[in-house]
C-alpha cells in the first residue's frame, strides 16, 4: 500500500555520501583527541585537521589559511554579516537571501545600523544599475549576495557584480553564499573578486554541523564566537574533526564530479519541467528566464497552497518543499517568491522540487505522474 | 522508619460533597479512594486507609509530590502532607513544636506570623477537648517562637491537630482540591477534541463532574500535515492524568470535507463539517457505552457558536451534548486552562482546519431544514460508516 519513497528535496539536504562516512568515522573513534594537544594523539588529528583545510581551501579556490571551519553556513553567513557591520556605513543585501543571511540583516537594522536591499528583475537577477547606485550613494562594508537561490535556483552573476563593486567601491566586502552553487556550479573567487565565500557539508552529502567560511585576500571579520582561539581567533571552540574531515571529502567529490552530478540533476529538473509545462495548466516556473541551478525546480500552481500539494504528494511517497504554509491567512508566499513578482494567485501554491545524482529517470517518471494526479485531484476540489 | 526522630508521613485527604450524598456515600469514597490510589502510582506510600470523612495516605516516601498528586483528584477538597504521633501530650507537643519551627524558618525574614492551632478531637476518651487542646498547644508555641502572634480569624500559620483513637495527626499545610466528584461515577462521554483552548477545558470540566471521557478528533490529512495530530495528542496526554489514563480515537476528515465542499452550498460548510463529527461522535458513544457528548461550544463567539447554528449542529446528534463551557467568556475558558495546564500546548501555532475548506463566509445563523436539505447531496452514511471504519487509536496512561 505505501508507496517507495521518492526524495526530490536534495536542495533541503542530502544524506552522507559513504566515502564521506568512511573519512569521518576514524575521528570518531580511535582518532579522538584535541587537535590543540600537543602529544602525539592531539598532533596526528591535527595533521588531518590542517590535511583537511588544504583540501578544501582547494576545492573553494582558496588559500588553506583563509579558510575558517564552521559549524554550516548558518554560521558563516552571520560571522561576516555581524563581524562587518560598521556605524555610518550600509550592509547591502539582496531579496533572495537565504534566512541565515536575511535575519541576521534584519537584526543589525534593529541595532541600528543600515541595511539596503539590491532590486533585482523579474528573472530574479540583480539589478545592476540599482546595485551602483547603492555603493555610490553611500559607502558600502558589504556587500551579500546568494549565488544560487535555494528557493528558486536563479545564479547571479558574480563576474559582473564583482566588477560593479570594485569599479564603484574597491573596498567594500563582497561576500557570497554558495551552499547551492558549490556542487553544481564552477567556483572562480579570484575572477569575481569575492572576499568570502560559505558552504555548507549536508547539502553536498556530508554531515549536518559542518561548514566553512573561505576568505579571500588576507581580510578578516570580526569573530562571532570568542574562546580559546581556535581556527586562527576567527571561530573558538574545539574544532570538529570527524565533521572536518566530511567536509573536505565531500567537497572533493563535488569537485570531482561537478560535471556529472549537474548533468544528471539538470536531465532530472528538464524532464520534470516538460512534464509540468505540457502536461499541468496554470502553472508556472519560477526563476526559469536565465542561468539557474541544475538541481533546483521552483513551480507555482494556481489553485491551492503549496504545503497542501505537498502533503498530497507525500501521501505517493514523494518528498518536496514549500515556503508557504496552509494556515497562513494569505497562504503566505515566501519574500523570494514575491521578490520575483510571481502574481499572487500562483505563489502560495509554489513548491520546490529538487534533484540530485541519486534519482533516477524511473523515479521522475513516477513523481510527476504523481504530481499531475494530485494536482487535478485538487483541483476538483476546488480553492474556496 | 529507621530512624526513631523521624516521625511517620501521613497525607490527609479530605472530600466535600461526596460527604453529603446520603445513600450513594459508601460507593462514592470506594471510588475516590480507588483513583487516588492510581493517582498515587508514582509516588510510593503504604496504605490507604477510610476513617470517617477522610482519606489516610501511610508513609508516602515525597510527601510534597503525593500531596500535589492527590490534590488532582477530582472529588478531594484539601490535601495535607502531615505526621502522626501517639495520643499522648509529650509526644503532640513535641511533634508540634518541630512542625512550628520548620514552618517558621520557611517563612523569610524575621517579621511576626499569624498564628492558630486548630484543634479536632474525634475520639472523645481524649482527656482535652479541641478548646482545650488549641489553647494548651498555642500557649507553648507563644512561648517558644517570639515571631507568632495569634490570629484565629485569618492566620498564615495553622497547625492543625487532629486527634484520632490510636493516634494524632498534625499538619502546617493544606493544598487545596479541584474539588468535583471521583472520574468514573457519572459515566462516560465522548468529548470532541479540536486543538485550541476551549475542547480541552471542556472535557476536564466533565471528568471533574464525575464523567470518564473518551476523545474524539478528526484529521485531514493530507490537507494537513500529520504532525498538527500531535498538538492533540499532547492535550490528550495531559488531560491523561486527570482521569487515569485516556484514548484519542482520531476519525480520517478528509473525504467527508472534500464530498461537502463538492456538493453543498459554501456558506453551510462549517455546520455540515460538525455535524458530521457530532455523527462520528455518537457512533464511538454507541460503540464504548458513553451516553452523551462534550464539546467546548460557548453562546455566540464565532459562526459555528450562534444558537442558531448550535440547533443545526445538535440536530446530527442523538445523544445529548455537554457544553460546560456555554456561559464562560474566553478570557475565563483561558485562565482555567493555564490552571489545568492544557492552555501552553493549546497555543502552539499548528493549524487544526485547512483554508482549502473554509468558506469565505459562513452563515450565521441556520436552520436543521437548511442544513439537511444541503445533506440530501451526500451518501451521508457512507462517508461516516468508511470515516468511522478507520478510526485510530491513541492510548495514553495516566502517568506519562
Amino acid at each position: 500500500m505505501k508507496a517507495p519513497t521518492i526524495y526530490l528535496d536534495s536542495a533541503a539536504t542530502t544524506p552522507l555520501d559513504p566515502s564521506v562516512r568512511e573519512a569521518m568515522l576514524p575521528f570518531l573513534e580511535d582518532n579522538f583527541a584535541n587537535p590543540s594537544s600537543v602529544h602525539p594523539l592531539g598532533q596526528k588529528v591535527r595533521r588531518a585537521v590542517e590535511d583537511a583545510r588544504e583540501r578544501a581551501a582547494a576545492v573553494l579556490g582558496g588559500e588553506p589559511a583563509g579558510l575558517v571551519f564552521t559549524s554550516g553556513a548558518t554560521e558563516s553567513n552571520n560571522t561576516v554579516l555581524r563581524g562587518l557591520a560598521r556605524k555610518g556605513k550600509r550592509i547591502i543585501i539582496t531579496r533572495l537571501e537565504h534566512p541565515s543571511a536575511a535575519r541576521p540583516a534584519a537584526y543589525l537594522s534593529g541595532l541600528g545600523f543600515e541595511v539596503a536591499e539590491a532590486a533585482n528583475d523579474s528573472s530574479g537577477r540583480i539589478d545592476l544599475g540599482h546595485l551602483a547606485d547603492l555603493l555610490r550613494e553611500k559607502p558600502a562594508s558589504l556587500l551579500c549576495v546568494i549565488h544560487g537561490s535555494n528557493e528558486v535556483g536563479v545564479i547571479q552573476d558574480l563576474d559582473a557584480i564583482g566588477a560593479v563593486v570594485r569599479e564603484i567601491s574597491p573596498r567594500t566586502w563582497l561576500h557570497t553564499d554558495a551552499v547551492q552553487t558549490v556542487g553544481y556550479v564552477p567556483l572562480h573567487p579570484q575572477r569575481w573578486r569575492i572576499d568570502s565565500l560559505s558552504v555548507s557539508a549536508h547539502k553536498i552529502f556530508g554531515p549536518k554541523g559542518a561548514g566553512a567560511l573561505m576568505l579571500y585576500g588576507g581580510r578578516s571579520p570580526e569573530p562571532l564566537i570568542h574562546g580559546g582561539g581556535q581556527e586562527r581567533n576567527l571561530r573558538s571552540g574545539t574544532e570538529n574533526p570527524s565533521a572536518i574531515a566530511g567536509l573536505a571529502t565531500a567537497l572533493d567529490a563535488c569537485a570531482r564530479h561537478r560535471t556529472e552530478r549537474a548533468d544528471h540533476a539538470a536531465r532530472l529538473r528538464d524532464r520534470m519541467q516538460e512534464v509540468i509545462t505540457n502536461e499541468i495548466s496554470d502553472a508556472c516556473i519560477n526563476g526559469a528566464a536565465g542561468e539557474r541551478l541544475p538541481h533546483i525546480l521552483s513551480v507555482s500552481f494556481a489553485g491551492f497552497p503549496g504545503e497542501v500539494l505537498l502533503h498530497h504528494l507525500e501521501t505517493e511517497g514523494v518528498m518536496v518543499s514549500t515556503g508557504s504554509a496552509c494556515h497562513s491567512a494569505e497562504a503566505g508566499a515566501s519574500e523570494v517568491i514575491r521578490a520575483l513578482g510571481v502574481p499572487a494567485r500562483l505563489a502560495g501554491g509554489t513548491i520546490r522540487i529538487s534533484f540530485s545524482h541519486r534519482n533516477t529517470d524511473d523515479e521522475i517518471e513516477r513523481a510527476a505522474a504523481a504530481l499531475k494526479r494530485q494536482v487535478v485531484q485538487l483541483r476538483e476540489v476546488g480553492s474556496q | 522508619m529507621s530512624d526513631p526522630t523521624v516521625l511517620p508521613a501521613v497525607l490527609i485527604v479530605r472530600y466535600a460533597e461526596i460527604g453529603l450524598k446520603g445513600g450513594n456515600r459508601r460507593s462514592f469514597e470506594k471510588a475516590l479512594a480507588a483513583n487516588l490510589k492510581h493517582a498515587l502510582k508514582a509516588t510510593p506510600h503504604g496504605p490507604v486507609e477510610r476513617p470517617r470523612g477522610r482519606i489516610v495516605v501511610r508513609d508516602p516516601i515525597d510527601p510534597a509530590a503525593a500531596a500535589r498528586a492527590a490534590a488532582a483528584v477530582f472529588g478531594v477538597a484539601s490535601v495535607s502532607p502531615g505526621i502522626t504521633v501517639a495520643p499522648d501530650m509529650d509526644a503532640i507537643t513535641a511533634a508540634a513544636r518541630s512542625m512550628t519551627a520548620q514552618a517558621v524558618t520557611e517563612r523569610p525574614g524575621d517579621g511576626p506570623i499569624t498564628f492558630a492551632v486548630k484543634g479536632r478531637r474525634s475520639d472523645k476518651s481524649f482527656p482535652l477537648d479541641s478548646m482545650e487542646l488549641s489553647a494548651r498547644l498555642g500557649g507553648v508555641l507563644l512561648g517558644e517562637f517570639p515571631r507568632l502572634q495569634v490570629d484565629l480569624s485569618r492566620p498564615q500559620l495553622t497547625l492543625g491537630v487532629e486527634v484520632r483513637k490510636d493516634e494524632v495527626l498534625l499538619y502546617t499545610e493544606r493544598i487545596e482540591g479541584f474539588g468535583g466528584i471521583p472520574v468514573g461515577t457519572t459515566g462516560k462521554a465522548v468529548s470532541l477534541l479540536s486543538g485550541g483552548i476551549d475542547s480541552p477545558v471542556a472535557s476536564w470540566l466533565a471528568m471533574k463532574r464525575g464523567a470518564r471521557v473518551l476523545f474524539i478528533t478528526y484529521h485531514s490529512y493530507p490537507f494537513l500535515p500529520e504532525a498538527s495530530l500531535d498538538k492533540i495528542k499532547d492535550l490528550t496526554r495531559r488531560l491523561a492524568r486527570y482521569q487515569h489514563g485516556a484514548v484519542l480515537h482520531v476519525a480520517p476528515f478528509a473525504d467527508i470535507q472534500v464530498a461537502i465542499k463538492k456538493a453543498c452550498p459554501e456558506a453551510l460548510r462549517t455546520v455540515l463539517f460538525r455535524r458530521m463529527m457530532a455523527r462520528l461522535a455518537c457512533r464511538l458513544a454507541r460503540r464504548e457505552g458513553a451516553l452523551s457528548l462534550v464539546t467546548g461550544e460557548s453562546l455566540g463567539q464565532v459562526a459555528s457558536q450562534t444558537m442558531e447554528n448550535i440547533r443545526s449542529i445538535a440536530d446530527a446528534s442523538d445523544l445529548p451534548v455537554l457544553r460546560p463551557l456555554i456561559g464562560f467568556d474566553k478570557t475565563e475558558a483561558i485562565d482555567l486552562a493555564r490552571r489545568i495546564g492544557t492552555y501552553d500546548i493549546s497555543i502552539r501555532p499548528q493549524p487544526d482546519s485547512c483554508t482549502v475548506f473554509q468558506p469565505r463566509k459562513p452563515a450565521i445563523k441556520t436552520t436543521p431544514e437548511e442544513v439537511r436539505n444541503a445533506e440530501a447531496a451526500l451518501d451521508v452514511d457512507d462517508l461516516v460508516d468508511e470515516s468511522f471504519a478507520n478510526l485510530d487509536e491513541y492510548v495514553f496512561p495516566a502517568v506519562p
